[in-house]
């Protein structure tokens, strides 16, 4: 170990060729008051051993940089921030502590995760005062010039470093499911890149002048926080000299540390598929809830999608099903195809089974809602979800009274109605107007079979084109659909019960 | 592929709509009574509640659109609808372009037997659609009744019953 850190620092790889002249530069670079980690950045150490925490001893004396008093693990918090200042260049962003609490809290979420990606969102001052540290070095005889190490990747090496040894995890930065998104914060220096902001543009017209809505409102958002890449072009913009005039290089410590404003852990959604069954009716698909009111009891969403969230430790879920039925409807048959997305799961490592027993317990329990087939799904196989509610037939059966029993050549007339396929028109339902556009749709029926029971009562089997309205069908919607089973039989029809007995979509893929 | 192979096959429990099928046989039009809830709109001329030219509101259950039609009356019959009415735009999910109604604004004239019938909104809303087949064929209102509307309005208020037909008294059914 020692041989490498003495390499990065002054062997064949690094600009400074001897250990004297490596000490001279850390000297320093120390002496603006900057952490261990920034004058490894600066004397253009690379990523590596060097800048482990456990290594810190070992560069300290290599580099003849005593240890800063108070240092140790063992102080509490408090004390060390009134014994030093902050790191003047990182704002002590790099400091260990930080990348512990980080750690420290991914891992208390217990996400599954192999890999991982880290973004990281740093105030604007460490930008102006790094360059700030780079106009100090490049005016030092000591400090030989090289590519400084950047706190952004620092910061991820660190903390990467820091999780790999806790929680067993690769840092990947290309890509990966699982996203750590650092944000920081200090508001001490809220205000250094001030200095630099673009001169604001020039107004054509003079001051009290009405200006338009929208431009107002972008002068105004323009003026409170401007963003980080206008900060940076006009920094990049700037002469050393001229930089020199508007910031202290080196800049000066602040007294208290960066701390995290944000730590957001988001995971990729997991998607489980299959199809449901509705035994039962008065229960919705989704929660049906109006002004803050729970009209109807049971959803199929909740009865399905609790169990995955428990499963998959997420925070919440969605139910997508391939098209829906009414409330008090049935879903019969092979079940509706549909995927439950699992939004930030903890748990993803799962086996068929554990997806299975989800299925087998709802069907133990006798619950009104069951599944088939249910299994993890990839992504892009939800596409066909949406697919097939467009362009997919569907199956029903009905329980229809009618006024006027019909003639046996009346039933088989009706029958034969549908056979080379049966176009209606259908005005928007009465009883969706309220949320869908007045529009006169065509829909076609691909097969209708009307049988007497008994009396009044007639079952009715329909196949239909995805999107027709059945109920209306039947009794005519005021007229509204046409023509209706009410018409065919003239005379007035209404329907007691409905089924979907088939939804034919191929799903899940197998 | 019989997919209906997987659940037990369709069976209907008659007993429990033994009820429901004596009503129906004796007023087959009451069907109607399963998806609105019925009130009547009293106008100047109707002073008689016996009177047959009595405005009917029909409310759907979510409260979203009361349906006007009278009460069957016999012989010849001619509708107009308002100007307003026939130069309405009703489009898109919104209607936001439609004609704003209040419960006294006449939506249609009505002659029949001799004398003249206006039809009012009764409620206050968005005019969001208005019967061109009653428009073209008056004697629906003999025929077939139930598809005799003359027209939708969304009520502006949406939650209240009470405030939304305070000009209509339930029906006596």
């Amino acid at each position: 170990m020692a041989g490498t850190i003495a390499e990065a620092l002054y062997g064949a790889q690094s600009v400074y060729s001897s250990a004297e002249e490596a000490r001279a530069a850390a000297a320093a670079l120390a002496a603006t008051g900057a952490c261990l980690l920034c004058v490894l950045r600066f004397m253009g150490v690379p990523l590596g051993p060097a800048y482990q925490a456990e290594a810190a001893a070992e560069v300290h004396e290599a580099l003849g940089i005593p240890v800063p008093a108070g240092d140790g693990g063992s102080d509490t918090q408090e004390q060390q921030q009134q014994q030093q200042q902050c790191c003047p260049a990182c704002l002590d962003i790099l400091h260990h502590s930080l990348a512990d609490e980080v750690a420290d809290r991914y891992r208390a979420q217990e996400f599954d995760a192999e890999d991982a990606v880290i973004g990281v969102d740093l105030p604007k001052s460490v930008y102006v005062r790094q360059r700030a540290m780079e106009v100090f070095c490049a005016a030092s005889s000591a400090v030989r010039k090289s590519a400084a190490v950047g706190v952004k990747d620092a910061l991820k090496h660190v903390v990467g470093q820091r999780l790999a040894a806790t929680c067993g995890i690769a840092i990947d930065n290309s890509d990966s499911q699982m996203r750590i998104e650092i944000a920081l914060a200090h508001a001490e220096t809220a205000d250094d890149h001030r200095p630099f902001l673009p001169a604001p543009q020039q107004d054509s017209r003079p001051p009290g002048a009405p200006r338009s809505k929208a431009k107002a409102k972008a002068d105004r958002a323009r003026d409170h926080e401007p963003n980080l890449a206008a900060v940076v072009g006009e920094l990049a913009a700037c002469s050393d000299a001229d930089f020199r005039a508007r910031f202290p290089c080196p800049p000066r410590a602040a007294a208290g540390r960066a701390r995290i404003g944000s730590l957001e852990l988001r995971r990729a959604s997991l998607f489980v598929g299959g199809r449901y069954l509705k035994l039962e009716r008065n229960i919705s698909q989704t929660p049906f809830i109006v002004d803050g009111q729970r009209l109807v009891e049971l959803s199929v969403a909740e009865i399905i999608g609790e169990p995955l969230r428990a499963l998959t430790r997420s925070d919440a879920y969605n139910l997508v099903g391939s098209g829906r039925e009414d409330a008090d409807v049935r879903m019969l048959g092979a079940g509706r195809p549909f995927y439950v997305e699992c939004i930030n799961p903890r748990t993803t490592r799962l086996a068929p089974d554990q997806i299975r027993e989800v299925e087998r317990a709802l069907a133990r329990s006798a619950s009104p809602v069951q599944t088939r087939r249910l299994q993890l799904i990839a992504p892009a196989d939800t596409a066909v979800i949406k697919e097939g509610e467009e362009h997919k037939s569907k199956h029903y059966c009905a329980l229809v009274w009618l006024a006027q029993p019909l003639s046996e050549a009346r039933v088989a007339e009706i029958n034969a109605a549908a056979r080379h396929g049966l176009l209606l028109q259908q005005m928007t339902p009465v009883r969706v107007l309220h949320r869908r556009a007045p529009l006169t749709r065509p829909k076609r029926l691909l097969a209708l079979e009307i049988a007497h029971i008994e009396g009044h009562f007639y079952r009715v089997r329909i196949e239909s084109e995805a999107g027709a309205y059945i109920k209306e069908f039947v009794h005519g919607d005021l007229g509204r659909t046409t023509p209706s089973l009410a018409s065919l039989a003239g005379t007035t029809a209404d329907i007691l019960e409905l089924d979907v007995e088939n939804v034919s979509l191929d799903f899940p893929p197998p | 592929m019989d997919n209906t192979a997987d659940s037990p096959p369709i069976t209907y429990d008659l007993g429990a709509y033994a009820a429901l099928d004596q009503e129906l046989q004796a007023a087959p039009e009451r069907y109607l009574a399963r998806y609105f809830s019925e009130h009547i709109y009293a106008t100047a001329t109707a002073t008689d509640v016996a009177s047959p030219e009595l405005q009917y509101v029909r409310m759907a259950p979510n409260n979203s659109h009361p349906v006007h039609e009278l009460a069957g009356s016999g012989g010849e019959v001619a509708i107009e609808f308002s100007e307003a009415v026939r130069k309405s735009v009703i489009r898109g999910k919104a209607k936001k372009q439609s004609l704003r109604v209040q419960p006294d604004t006449k939506l249609c004239t009505v002659r029949a037997q001799g004398r003249e019938f206006a039809v009012r909104a009764a409620v206050r809303g968005t005019l969001v659609e208005w019967n061109t087949r009653l428009a073209d064929d008056p004697l629906l209102l003999v025929r077939h009744p139930d598809q005799a509307f003359f027209a939708i309005v969304k009520p502006h208020t949406t939650t209240d019953d009470a405030a939304i037909l305070a000009a209509c008294k339930p029906s006596v059914v």
